[in-house]
């Protein structure tokens, strides 16, 4: 018993950055609770600065994890904090910080519970980046998704609130699924620890009808959340549904911490695995690219993309090598800078305010009225195609050399097509990435509309996430180094 | 210091000095010429430093290994370092003077440096690559100072003329280092002084290929006619490039690969060289233009030079290279000093007609003695310097060329010889003695200027002395026959001239028959065929080569309907087929999207089966 105890203390001592948000949660909504609003719209600039000096303190805890910390687990094999995790809790924290800082420079407002949720939701994802154990991934899962499900639906209106019910039932199902998967798992196995040695050599001994859709259905939770097919459907409504920057937030963090739950679990999978995922890939990547051609919105258009992206990043993980591995690092790293800044700024340059829908139309000729921006975003989606002078051309390039890799040692004719489908997708993708910089450039401006008026911060911002996309293009190994290096 | 840095400051001071002035435009006027001489002199001390040392070489790797940029300072470069750098500096000095109203001074001093700059380079190349590189710079920079006062149409004709003239010798040059690399796989010139090359076709047509530079750079026929023109220069610089330095590098060139040269080539060199000579010696007889006769003199004293070489005694081509440069520098300041003081005198006539002149020693009386020191020089007259290299090239001629049909040479040479002495007489008595034949201006009001322009002056007259060059005013090994010979030719000449013009006193008296000149024969022979041959090209292109075109363009046309059509209703079909499969295949991807969430889970449900059915399989 008291052995017990020691070691729940020795854990908590790797436990600070969890216990700082809990402190946090705690103490932002009883300070909610405790000041009335001043606002009718809710709390401003104040709360937004307080949020962001939390996740500015989680990042130094975090960093002095990162500097002090040896690989470990934690309460009983139930978390384990090793350079993954924290590499993922500094992209989650960094994800955070631009989401807020993001929603503070286009001045939104919101009731006070929003930021404590917020706090919840990446106290959720630290969780899960860390989780080995199935049944903490299914918690911390249910953490993140609880807290997803109330920032979508945050603003009450009717089109929120339909998009949050949408993913409220759809979540639930797939959680249902994921649920009914481990317990065949635990049934299997006897184990929840999956890094358990035992867990992967029982699951190579039984039948492969048994444990492979036990597998599949254990992951469907984990699908959902990297919003991969075909659990992928929920991904565009709730990206319309919700506010920008809660939708920038989400294109990231929960997808980078269900990427790496999916690796910790294929690091133990039998190689035979590898087609499932390949076609998942292949799959995902089509849907949301030819889906992506038909949009006129621009957030739905970014919901499809993140969708295809999706794809991309697991095309690293088919070549169930630490090669693959590390590019997909790389590539959701990499995403990161891309897709947050296309959102802040088609959140500041689009004329239609704050409305759910963005209507590409809307971006038409803004471009001579705001060149930087317009040229910024320009890149920022030329990142996203992966071409060239952009780091996303780097990251695209990492992932397939990694595939080509795994085609060579396997000679899997699905790899193959992967390859090829990969590639030729990235080639459609560039029709539909280019349609608003299209629109800010060579359409003519609306005749109704209004001059649209920069906030200088959210320039500010855009420009800072902008320039790793060129700088990580020209020193690639800085980051590189660095992942090698977890 | 260290010698290789010695070489390269000496090499690259003149080149700094014409981007420093050239970037400093106007503003640098006023002390551009100061500058330049300051640049100059610094390069002279330098270069008297290096006499110090033994042969100097600095070897860098540029182009390949076998190609490096080497430079190599000997005796035979080091003596030229300094005898362009003084020149030049004596130029420079004189220039400041003669050039004090020009508005460009700033251009005409930096053209200076950068013509001094590519001398040097040529002087201190130790291969004929780089040889060739500042071979040409030297070439544009004569070029831009003939040209230096372009709103003269004739200094911009002559600038062209000589441009082109020099195009075709360089050809010639290019080739001929083109065929030593080829055989030897090197163009050092150390390589090039082995025996081996001795009557062998291929050197004898290398050797006249690259004599083909020498041909142009050093005016010799039947390449010379660009050097009269380019008296539309300011005479300073006619003095520095036209008459002293430039224009000797040919001969230069040839001492340097003189050891390639086969006995075929240089029998060739020595033919061409008696022609220059003599031809140069007989239009000088009938110039009446001050600056025009001193430029056939040149011609001559070069082609004298180039027979030197060709008659094997590279050395004696060399000293007379040196006599010469300094005489002959100091006969053209000395016509510029008396072309600028009747300049200043008054304006409406020609300055530089010798028929307007006469009776010019008492007001110009430095020039005069000056002028007088330096023409006997060229004259030949023994107590000049003259006297020494002209005496050593008959010597070193007659003994080569005894007893064979190329005795000719010599003989010729005595002749030009006489003949040089003539003109310089004539033109001696008529500047400076009998009456003043001007009627624009009164005689009264000519006089000398400035000591900055006198001083230089007397430097060249005074090193037109023999003692610069032998202890013994008559030379170190006198043949006595030879002497005698060429000083009773030389005073018969100027016995001749002076009774010829003694009675001289009238203007009219004084039209000479223009000879016919090269240039008349090259407008018949070369120039109005190739004008015919292009009108003839005009007409090809006009109606056969236009025919072509404007009918390819019309088929074109007809061609570009047909593929339209083509490209239209079966390329275009290709993607916009490729284009409707994608859309469509989007519909269908999209079409999952109803919007009702029971669909959504529905759709998920069967995707999910579909891919365990798929892997279970």
């Amino acid at each position: 018993m008291l052995e017990q105890l020691d070691h729940i203390m020795a854990s908590l001592a790797s436990f600070t950055p969890e216990v700082w948000l809990i402190v946090a949660f705690v103490a932002l909504i009883s300070w909610d609770l405790i000041t009335p609003e001043v606002q009718e719209e809710g709390r401003g600039g104040f709360f937004h600065f307080l949020t962001f000096l939390v996740f500015a303190v989680l990042g130094l805890f975090v960093y002095h994890q990162w500097q002090t910390q040896s690989p470990g687990a934690l309460f009983h094999q139930m978390l384990m904090l090793d350079g993954k995790a924290l590499f993922f809790k500094a992209l989650i924290t960094l994800s955070a910080l631009i989401a807020i800082l993001h929603s503070w420079v286009m001045k939104r407002r919101w009731s006070g519970e929003f930021f404590s949720i917020l706090i919840g939701m990446v106290f959720g994802l630290f969780l899960l980046s860390m989780a080995t154990n199935l049944l903490m991934v299914y918690l911390s899962l249910e953490v993140v998704s609880i807290s997803s499900y109330i920032l979508t639906a945050f603003r009450g209106d009717r089109k929120s609130s339909e998009g949050g019910m949408k993913y409220v039932l759809f979540g639930s199902v797939s959680s249902g699924l994921m649920l009914y998967g481990m317990s065949l798992l635990y049934g299997l196995t006897t184990t929840l620890d999956f890094t358990n040695p035992a867990f992967g050599r029982i699951l190579l001994s039984v039948d492969p009808l048994v444990s492979a859709s036990a597998l599949i259905l254990a992951m469907s939770g984990l699908l959902f959340k990297i919003s991969a097919v075909p659990f992928q459907i929920w991904n565009p409504d709730v990206y319309e549904a919700a506010d920008t920057p809660v939708v920038s937030f989400f294109s990231v963090a929960p997808k980078a911490a269900a990427f790496l739950v999916l690796m910790r679990l294929f690091s133990v999978l039998p190689l035979n695995f590898q087609p499932v995922l390949a076609v998942i890939s292949l799959v995902t990547i089509t849907i949301g690219n030819f889906s992506a051609l038909w949009q006129t919105d621009a957030k739905r258009l970014m919901a499809y993309s993140s969708i295809a992206q999706s794809g991309f990043v697991m095309v690293g993980l088919v070549a169930f090598s630490s090669l693959g591995n590390q590019t997909a690092l790389f590539y959701l790293a990499t995403y990161l800078f891309g897709t947050m800044a296309s959102f802040v700024l088609i959140d500041a340059l689009s004329s239609s305010g704050r409305k759910n829908s963005v209507p590409i139309s809307s971006f038409n000729g803004i471009g001579k009225q705001q060149p930087l921006a317009a040229v910024l975003l320009t890149i920022a989606f030329l990142s996203l195609v992966g071409l060239p002078l952009t780091v996303g051309f780097s990251a695209k390039l990492l992932v397939f050399s990694s595939l080509w890799e795994a085609y060579q040692q396997t000679s899997l004719n699905l790899f193959l097509i992967l390859f090829a489908f990969g590639l030729l997708n990235t080639a459609v993708s560039l029709a539909f990435y280019l349609k608003i910089p299209f629109a800010l450039f060579f359409r003519k401006a609306n005749d109704e509309a209004l001059p649209v008026s920069l906030p200088r911060g959210a320039l500010f911002l855009s420009l800072l996430l902008v320039l790793p996309i060129i700088l990580l293009f020209i020193k690639t190994d800085w980051l590189i180094n660095w992942i090698s290096g977890i | 210091m260290n010698p290789e840095l010695l070489l390269w400051i000496i090499l690259l001071l003149p080149f700094a000095g014409f981007l420093l002035l050239i970037l400093s435009g106007r503003s640098a006027n006023t002390w551009s010429g100061w500058l330049g001489l300051g640049f100059s002199l610094v390069g002279l001390g330098f270069s008297f430093q290096t006499t110090q040392i033994t042969t100097i070489e600095v070897t860098h790797t540029w182009i390949s290994e076998a190609l490096p940029f080497a430079l190599r300072a000997d005796d035979l470069t080091r003596k030229m370092l300094l005898l362009v750098l003084f020149i030049a500096s004596l130029v420079q000095l004189f220039s400041l003077e003669y050039m004090r109203e020009d508005k460009n001074r700033f251009r005409y001093f930096a053209f200076l440096q950068l013509f001094v700059g590519s001398m040097l380079g040529i002087l201190l190349a130790n291969n004929l690559l780089i040889l060739y590189v500042f071979w040409e710079l030297v070439g544009l920079s004569s070029y831009l100072l003939i040209s230096f006062w372009y709103t003269k149409p004739e200094a911009v004709l002559a600038a062209r003329k000589a441009f082109l003239v020099n195009r075709i010798g360089d050809v010639g040059l290019a080739l001929g280092i083109f065929g030593v690399y080829n055989r030897l796989g090197t163009l050092d010139f150390s390589v090039l002084t082995s025996p081996e090359f001795i009557s062998n076709p291929y050197w004898t047509v290398i050797g006249l290929l690259l004599f083909c530079g020498t041909l142009a750079k050093s005016a010799q026929f039947p390449l010379h006619v660009w050097l009269p023109d380019a008296m539309e220069g300011p005479t300073p610089v006619s003095a520095l490039i036209h008459a002293a330095t430039m224009v000797a590098a040919g001969v230069y060139l040839l001492a340097r690969i003189f050891p390639i040269l086969t006995p075929d080539a240089l029998v060739v060199i020595a033919l061409i060289g008696t022609i220059t000579m003599v031809m140069g010696a007989l239009y000088a007889l009938t110039q009446t233009d001050i600056k025009k006769t001193m430029a056939y003199s040149t011609v001559s004293q070069l082609g004298l030079m180039v027979l030197a070489v060709g008659v094997g005694a590279p050395h004696a081509a060399m000293f007379h290279l040196f006599t010469h440069a300094f005489f002959k520098a100091g006969l053209f300041l000395s016509s510029g000093s008396v072309i600028h003081s009747l300049h200043h005198a008054g304006h409406g006539f020609d300055a530089q007609d010798v028929r307007l002149m006469g009776g010019l020693r008492k007001k110009l009386p430095v020039t005069f003695l000056a002028y007088t020191v330096c023409a006997a020089a060229l004259s030949g007259l023994p107590l000049t310097s003259g006297f020494l290299s002209k005496d050593e090239i008959l010597h070193e001629a007659f003994q080569a060329t005894a007893h064979s049909w190329k005795l000719i040479f010599p003989i010729a040479a005595t002749i030009s010889a006489g003949l040089t002495a003539f003109y310089m007489a004539k033109q001696w008595r008529l500047v400076f003695f009998g009456n003043w034949r001007n009627e624009h201006i009164e005689l009264e009001s000519v006089h000398e200027s400035s000591w900055l322009q006198k001083l230089p002056l007397v430097v060249l007259a005074v090193l037109s002395l023999p003692f610069l060059f032998s202890l013994n005013p008559l030379g170190e090994h006198v043949d006595l026959g030879v002497a005698l010979g060429s000083t009773a030719v030389a005073l018969t000449g100027i016995v001749l001239a002076i009774i010829r013009y003694k009675s001289v006193e009238r203007l009219d008296q004084l039209t000479d028959v223009p000879l016919l000149t090269l240039d008349q024969l090259y407008q018949t022979v070369i120039v109005n065929p190739f004008l015919k041959f292009a009108d003839f090209c005009t007409w090809i292109d006009r109606v056969i080569v236009d025919g072509i075109v404007n009918g390819s363009a019309k088929s074109q046309v007809i061609l570009a309907h047909m593929l339209g059509w083509l490209d239209r209703y079966v390329v275009d079909g290709i993607p916009t087929g490729t284009a409707y499969v994608v859309g469509t295949i989007g519909k269908m991807t999209r079409r999952f999207q109803g919007g009702q969430v029971q669909s959504y889970i529905v759709v998920t449900m069967l995707g999910l089966a579909a891919l365990l059915i798929w892997w279970t399989w």
